[in-house]
């Protein structure tokens, strides 16, 4: 039984889990078994009815490529704008899904990401994204990976068949992020140049 | 567009290239997680070879992000 001081914490810590969950197109089923968990204790955390151990919180961590710290929710607080984000938004990678303002209890560096894109002027959405961004997807890519290899190990790879697709899928997604946003900084820089000529 | 410029556009693509074929190899592998029963036991190997891929082709792109960066730091 969770304490009431303690509810809204883990609320926000199962919401958090939900939208790193489906930002990385996993399903309940999946996670539970990358983490070693039932489904239904799944379930209970991103409900917030049940507490994540911090054993379980590292395991999250890892299989969402991201520090323990950013997943507890103990990064550096972001002044976060209130308002809903666009659903197309929603669905971007480590963006939260639904109302910002529900994110006020863990904030998550990728937040600020999401809060560039989402300003409607246009101009700051043409903003390149810096490259050091793309080795952070390019790292994650990398982490997530590693825990695929793990999995695929002999002594697991029957425990975890889904999980394994699962997680390369994500991997896969993020490398083609890096590729499209290198390649427009490539284009750019040619479209640059023939204005230039 | 000064040589520098030429030379920093055509390794970024470089790199863009060698990302491609790790995405690509990633796409096999994943298709093998997802479908190929049989090929499960050498999924270890095959992931681990794509995240030198990656690695590489990161390590190349850190670089040369670096010398850009010290390039415009200069006077």
């Amino acid at each position: 039984m969770i304490k009431q001081e303690s509810r809204a914490y883990f609320k926000a810590l199962g919401a958090h889990v939900t939208a790193l969950r489906k930002s990385r197109g996993m399903t309940q089923a999946e996670l539970a078994r990358a983490i070693g968990v039932s489904q239904q204790a799944v379930f209970a955390y991103e409900l917030g009815e049940r507490r994540i151990s911090v054993l379980v919180l590292a395991k999250l961590a890892r299989v969402f490529a991201i520090s323990v710290e950013s997943m507890a929710g103990l990064s550096k607080p972001l002044h976060v704008r209130k308002g809903r984000l666009s659903p197309p938004l929603c669905q971007t990678r480590g963006a939260v899904a639904g109302p910002v303002e529900d994110s006020t209890a863990l904030r998550h560096p990728d937040h600020r990401r999401t809060r560039r894109r989402q300003l409607p002027s246009g101009r700051r959405a043409m903003t390149p994204r810096p490259v050091t961004d793309d080795l952070v997807s390019l790292q994650q890519a990398v982490d997530l990976l590693k825990v695929a290899e793990d999995l695929a190990q002999p002594d697991n790879i029957e425990r975890y068949p889904g999980a394994i697709a699962s997680v390369i899928r994500s991997a896969r997604t993020l490398v083609e992020e890096v590729i499209e946003a290198l390649t427009r900084t490539s284009l750019r820089k040619e479209v640059a140049t023939d204005r230039t000529n | 567009m000064s040589d520098q410029e030429v030379s920093v556009r055509e390794r970024l693509n470089g790199q863009v290239r060698r990302l491609q074929r790790a995405a690509a190899v990633l796409a096999c592998v994943q298709y093998v997680a997802e479908y190929e029963e049989d090929f499960k036991f050498s999924l270890a190997d095959a992931v681990s070879v794509v995240v030198e891929m990656i690695e590489d082709a990161a390590d190349a792109v850190s670089f040369i992000a670096s010398e850009v960066a010290d390039t415009e730091v200069r006077p």
